[in-house]
């Protein structure tokens, strides 16, 4: 076992305060976790991803008092997640910090809150849905997240509820210590129920791995936006899985913006199980340095006549290495399937490393389906032109490289979110300070 | 509905070149061992240097275990209940086509590929192989006049073997994957070709391959060599027997583009499927493989119709810069078929380009599956790679699956890969219909122009065998 797989097992510890089901469904997790051991570069999922740099990290666990340490980092890094007015919580290091959140002005019968205190107070909302989705069994990552879970996001929405303004869960990482958060989140959207749901997970510096679990179950007809933010310390591990179901005419727009992290992946998972549901794929990654991003998706049509469209962009420069695996798989009897994929990379260094990999798997005829995946660089051209108006060097590259990345961010509908998810893509770009002020 | 007739007709079509040729024939006992490695090397007469290379494959493939990745599915293959070898037993040297047995030229005349034939047929030199021995070999002394070595494999061994040692393995190594190993240790035959500098070989080179004693596996093993700035286009197609028991074909071919040589290899395989319950039917595990010198050209050119499971990906290792690889396939799956094929195209060298159209055809309860890697290293500055992968599926209970994999190591380098599944579109049937084509001659329309992008890449002789491997009239369109 290395390090981090002995260090997950320890870390294990159960609240005696929890119900017995949840106590069960942690010491399964655990065995299934014990059991199958971290993924290697022979699991075909993993296959471009070595885990190897996270092996020798050993990981500590959170403690409740430990939140107070780092106030001034929390400030800051607050400052740079969204707002809009609507409900947000805040969780330093895995905790919620009541202070920092506040959830009004919801309508009837629709419930934010985190996730424990949904277990205490609403257990009858949560129960069902937990660990519905992601199953332990399937999964490294979601087994340990099961296991060691200690918050996260709940939101329940009753038919027909709608929210204008965006759900925001804002995760943040002090980074004091190599430590371990796990937050789980469960979105349960009832017939006809309208939200926007944002994570967003933030860090200044530090060792530590979070290792996030996501679950969304749309009812009929429901629309939820769900946008992850993940903008990570530079030296920080992300796992994040999105597990979503999606009934008759349940559309989902998920939209993946992977900008942080030593060693980061991104996975949605979806069944689309009722005619006419459609979901938006989108996912945007951009790393330099010596950063690793990976990018999973996993879209399964089981009946008739639903749609995905499915778009993710890459901007790798230094030493980066940038990994996409998309499948979708239409089942047998699945017919008048619609099913578009597109993988585009820009590679700006000579060291820069793009592995994609997008797959059709289709058991049904009357299908419309298609993929594409292309890998090039910056326009000489382009450049040329931008120099010649005057431009720098810096400011024409990061003019070129935001025009590839803003369509990603553009289809973020919700207005704040699109607001903070620019902010951080610009601050990565060269002369991306010069851009801010322009735009 | 007449359309839904015409498929059904033509998704169940028998296989008609199903027959058994009662033939002689001289076996090594079931089973695989060193002994049986020893065996079959002695009985070739081979030199030490044969021998010594079969038992290191042998002995590395002992140590692999057979890959599991592939989309297909079938019983485990018992090893040890394979005859690794069998050649027909009439052994004197044949000084024309008169001294080959009837018998087996009979056989060749079912086929449709009579020797007679074929020699009548000026530019075409068959090296037919029987199982797993050359019985005939034609215009062997008009390509000898300019220096071209075309002959079975065995030969190779004996008349040129300091060729075959320099070559064999230098393109798939004896240690390459668990199939290749096997071929490495136990190949009974092949073709060999070496064009010498600057030739261009006047004719098309074919073989035909055939399975033949029930239960054996035929191994074969081809190495094209083609020298500084020379030309060859080779042509394979199969036919196999009608057979109830799997049989085993794990084949291995080797090319060697050298500067400016090109390299055109095409294949028609058409062994035997199965029948419509997935009973019976060949595995044909291939590993085929070119590497290209500074501004040499390798182009694949594939028809796969046939065989109970197709594991194959004719690869090209660009590794001169300016170098050219091409792979067209057209892949048809029906009844039980599966297929999981494709192509590597490995970008070493500078200003390398490579190009994929792949072709795959799902009808019945076929699995078709294209799998294909473009790599593109550190070094390959300025490359290019386009990828088109399209299918078409014909009723609703078969399986297209597209399985790319890009990687990309070079910023300069510039990759598309575009892939499309859809079924045979109702539009345009509807358009053909009412121009007044008939539904027979719409469908086979579509389904040609679906697959004219890589049958214009076969040679004459092929074409018309592919378009009637797709059970379409191509109406003269395609050649």
């Amino acid at each position: 076992m290395t390090p981090v797989e002995s260090s997950l097992v320890e870390l294990f510890a159960r609240d005696p305060r929890e119900p017995g089901w949840l106590a069960d469904a942690r010491l399964e997790a655990l065995a299934r976790f014990r059991a199958r051991g971290l993924p290697t570069s022979r699991d075909e999922d993993w296959r471009f991803t070595s885990l190897a740099p996270l092996a020798p990290v050993v990981l500590e666990r959170t403690r409740p008092a430990d939140a107070e340490d780092g106030a001034a980092p929390v400030a800051a890094l607050l400052a740079r997640a969204p707002g809009g007015g609507g409900p947000r919580l805040v969780f330093v290091d895995g905790r919620l910090r009541p202070e920092l959140s506040a959830a009004d002005g919801l309508p009837a019968g629709a419930v934010v809150a985190s996730l424990a205190q949904a277990l205490r107070e609403t257990p009858a909302l949560v129960k069902p849905h937990l660990g519905r989705l992601a199953r332990p069994e399937e999964h490294a990552f979601v087994a340990a997240n099961a296991a060691l879970m200690a918050d996260g996001g709940f939101v329940h929405l009753p038919a027909g509820a709608t929210l204008d303004a965006p759900i925001v869960l804002v995760f943040l990482a002090s980074g004091a210590r190599p430590a371990l958060s796990s937050p789980r989140t469960l979105v349960v959207a009832g017939e006809g129920a309208r939200a926007s749901v944002a994570e967003v997970f933030l860090g200044t510096d530090g060792v530590y791995l979070t290792n996030a679990v996501t679950e969304l179950v749309l009812g009929e007809g429901a629309e939820v936006e769900h946008v992850r933010l993940q903008d990570e310390s530079r030296r920080a591990f992300h796992v994040g899985v999105v597990v979503a179901e999606q009934q008759a005419k349940a559309s989902l727009a998920a939209h993946a913006l992977s900008l942080g992290g030593r060693l980061s992946r991104s996975e949605l998972r979806t069944r689309l199980v009722g005619e006419q549901a459609s979901v938006a794929a989108n996912g945007l990654y951009m790393a330099d340095g010596e950063r690793l991003v990976d990018n999973f998706s996993w879209v399964e049509h089981a009946v008739p006549r639903c749609s995905t469209t499915e778009t993710y962009k890459g901007v790798l420069d230094g030493h980066s290495r940038g990994v996409f695996s998309g499948r979708i798989r239409v089942m047998p009897g699945a017919q008048k399937t619609v099913a578009y994929q597109m993988n585009s990379n820009l590679l700006l260094s000579d060291d820069a490393i793009v592995d994609t990999k997008p797959q059709l798997e289709i058991f049904a005829d009357d299908v419309k389906c298609g993929h594409g995946g292309t890998v090039g660089q910056l326009d000489e051209a382009a450049l040329f032109y931008l120099r010649s108006r005057g431009l720098p060097a810096a400011e024409a590259r990061g003019l070129l490289i935001y025009a590839f990345a803003a369509e990603m961010v553009d289809l973020v509908r919700a207005g704040s979110l699109r607001a903070a998810a620019r902010d951080l893509v610009q601050a990565r770009l060269p002369a991306g300070a010069r851009l801010l002020e322009a735009a | 509905m007449t359309t839904a007739q015409q498929l059904k007709e033509l998704t169940q079509q028998k296989y008609r070149y199903g027959f058994v040729t009662d033939i002689e024939e001289d076996k090594v006992p079931r089973g695989l061992s060193e002994d049986t490695v020893r065996l079959i090397s002695a009985k070739k007469n081979e030199p030490q240097f044969m021998l010594e290379w079969r038992l290191k494959a042998y002995r590395h493939w002992l140590t692999l275990e057979e890959p599991t990745w592939a989309n297909v599915k079938y019983p485990p293959i018992d090893y040890q209940d394979i005859v690794y070898y069998s050649a027909p037993k009439q052994k004197k040297p044949l000084a024309s086509m008169d001294e080959v047995d009837p018998e087996l030229k009979r056989a060749f005349e079912k086929l449709g590929i009579p020797l007679a034939e074929q020699q009548r047929l000026a530019g075409v030199a068959v090296d037919a192989v029987f199982d797993s021995v050359s019985v005939a070999t034609t215009y062997k002394k008009k390509l000898g006049d300019l220096g071209i070595v075309f002959c079975s494999f065995s030969e190779a061994v004996r008349e040129h073997p300091a060729l075959v040692e320099k070559w064999l393995g230098s393109v798939v190594p004896y240690s390459d994957n668990y199939f290749a190993a096997l071929n490495s240790a136990v190949f009974s035959d092949g073709s060999f070709v070496y064009v010498p500098k600057g030739v261009r070989c006047p004719m098309e080179l074919s073989t035909y391959f055939r399975i033949n004693a029930k239960d054996t596996g035929q191994f074969e093993r081809t190495l094209i060599v083609a020298d500084e700035g020379a030309y060859v286009s080779y042509l394979e197609g199969c036919t196999a027997p009608q057979r109830d028991e799997n049989q085993l074909h794990a084949a291995v071919v080797e090319l060697v583009a050298h500067e400016g040589a090109h390299i055109k290899y095409s294949t028609v395989q058409n062994w035997y499927p199965g029948d419509a319950e997935g009973k019976g039917g060949i595995y044909n595990f291939v590993t085929k493989r070119g590497k290209a010198l500074a501004r040499a050209k390798i182009s694949w050119t594939q028809v796969e119709t046939g065989s109970a499971i197709t594991w194959k990906y004719p690869s090209c290792i660009l590794q001169g810069d300016d170098s050219v690889g091409e792979f067209y396939s057209v892949a048809l799956t029906n009844h039980r078929q599966q297929a999981d094929t494709g192509t590597k195209m490995i970008h070493v060298g500078k200003n390398t380009r490579s190009t994929i159209i792949s072709k795959g055809i799902s009808a019945g309860r076929g699995q078709n599956t294209y799998r294909g890697l473009v790599k593109m290293m550190k070094g390959a500055t300025g490359a290019r790679n386009y990828s088109q992968c399209d299918s078409l599926l014909i009723g609703d209970r078969c399986g297209a699956h597209t399985f790319p994999y890009i990687e990309v190591r070079n910023p300069s380098a510039k990759v598309e890969h575009e892939a499309t599944t859809s079924k045979i579109s109702e539009d345009q049937l509807f358009y053909c219909k009412q121009r007044g084509i008939s539904d027979e001659d719409a469908v086979s329309m579509i389904v040609n122009g679906f697959a004219k992008q890589v049958l214009k890449e076969l040679p004459m002789e092929f074409a018309v065998e592919a378009q009637k491997l797709l059970g379409m009239s191509l109406e003269g369109s395609v050649g």
